[in-house]
């Protein structure tokens, strides 16, 4: 655990590191760690993974960063369905007792990434656009940042509209608001799995989750996947303890 | 009654729109415009017993609460300050005056011992949603009493940061 805050916790970590080639698990863990074998059967399966800051935000993050390249190649349709679901949202979170004062800012910022930054993106095509939305995920204070404050109340909306998420709930929370309340809302607590489903059903997403947690000698990767992803929506991530890094065929 | 009602909204209103600081057009690019947002709806809209008050700078409130319960006849004044990093980071919230709620979770310094206030703020709330948080859990107190490590507080100044504090439940 000591070296995974060591390379995580510094201010000058960047929000979403460079793309790296996935033998840069390799300086993370070394030879010694029990982490290796799983690293050695991941390196067979993905080429490349880029290291998100671990502020308590890295799963938010890493999946708007992921849905927003995916964006990029999708068709037009993608896009119009998500930025419909954004622009819906603000009422129903209204409606479902949230502050319209307080998150129509991130609202807005969260439409104009889609509809001008995105779009943008999506013309430049190639590198230029991916470069274009690498900018835009690592600015510190910049508007991803509203976008991923954004998407904990649209998690916790996704919770309460089904009561199937209930079944999952641990024992120690009282309902879902309770739930929602102290593990979604307050920033920096991290997602667990139920976060994760709700939040791939919500952007109708199809998320895999490599688990990486050094209990496995023979190098087994638990794989879960999460939502459909009928539309091609992709996301790709390395769960380690604590921590979750985005991976890359 | 609703006649009244409305009498009563449409004064307060007008008032309310006289703050200086609404006096001119809200600007979603100002970077002031969250905070306006929050104080035009606290002053047209106020919750019950919940009044609150700007002088010349937008980022300094006082809350005035009249007390329920146990608190019947008391008023209390809150004051709510955002930093330049608000809402990434909670305002600074506590009681100021004379009168310092005697609560379980109200040191008498006028420190309040709430995990919204520290390590469950989220930026999704508002300066009225601690307000009201605050007022709720003076309102449900059974009884009077101050925090059991009350006498840590005396001397200490109200409002530094609680990012390190450890809550005890749910909300304290």
């Amino acid at each position: 655990m000591d070296e995974i805050e060591s390379i995580n916790e510094a201010s000058s970590t960047p929000l979403v590191s460079q793309l790296y080639p996935i033998s840069h698990l390799n300086t993370i863990f070394p030879p010694s760690s029990p982490f290796r074998p799983q690293i050695s059967t991941l390196s067979s399966t993905f080429t490349s993974l880029r290291i998100i800051k671990g502020d308590g935000s890295c799963f938010y993050r890493a999946f708007l960063y992921a849905i927003l390249t995916s964006l990029l190649t999708s068709p037009p349709s993608v896009l119009h369905r998500l930025t419909t679901y954004i622009k819906t949202s603000l009422s129903l979170l209204g409606d479902a007792g949230y502050s319209k004062d307080a998150l129509e800012m991130f609202h807005d910022e969260f439409v104009e990434l889609l509809e001008v930054t995105v779009k943008d993106c999506r013309e430049k095509g190639g590198q230029e656009g991916m470069d274009g939305i690498h900018k835009v995920m690592t600015e510190e204070g910049g508007s991803a940042e509203y976008c991923c404050w954004y998407m904990r109340p649209l998690c916790s909306l996704q919770l309460k509209s089904d009561p199937k998420y209930s079944s999952f709930l641990p024992s120690s929370y009282s309902d879902i608001s309770d739930f929602c309340k102290r593990e979604v809302e307050p920033t920096g607590r991290e997602c667990d799995q139920l976060q994760v489903i709700a939040l791939a059903e919500a952007f109708e997403a199809r998320v895999e989750v490599s688990y990486v947690d050094g209990h496995d000698k023979e190098g087994k990767v638990t794989k879960h996947t999460f939502g459909e992803g009928t539309d091609g929506l992709m996301v790709n991530v390395m769960y380690r303890p604590g921590h979750y890094d985005l991976l890359y065929p | 009654m609703a006649s009244t009602n409305s009498s009563t909204k449409s004064k307060s209103s007008a008032r309310a729109l006289k703050s200086p600081h609404l006096a001119q057009p809200l600007s979603p690019t100002s970077s002031n415009y969250r905070l306006q947002q929050e104080l035009r709806s606290f002053l047209l809209s106020p919750p019950p017993d919940l009044k609150v008050s700007v002088g010349r700078n937008l980022r300094i409130w006082h809350v005035k609460l009249t007390g329920r319960n146990v608190y019947e006849g008391e008023v209390f004044t809150l004051r709510i300050k955002y930093s330049n990093t608000y809402p990434r980071d909670p305002p600074s919230v506590y009681f100021v005056g004379d009168n310092i709620p005697e609560h379980e979770h109200v040191y008498s310094n006028g420190d309040i011992c709430l995990s919204l206030l520290g390590s469950g703020w989220s930026p999704n709330l508002t300066g009225q949603g601690i307000a009201v948080s605050i007022q709720s859990i003076l309102n449900s107190a059974g009884r009077k009493c101050r925090p059991i490590d009350n006498s840590g507080s005396v001397g200490r100044k109200p409002g530094e940061s609680q990012k390190d504090w450890i809550y005890h439940d749910d909300n304290c």
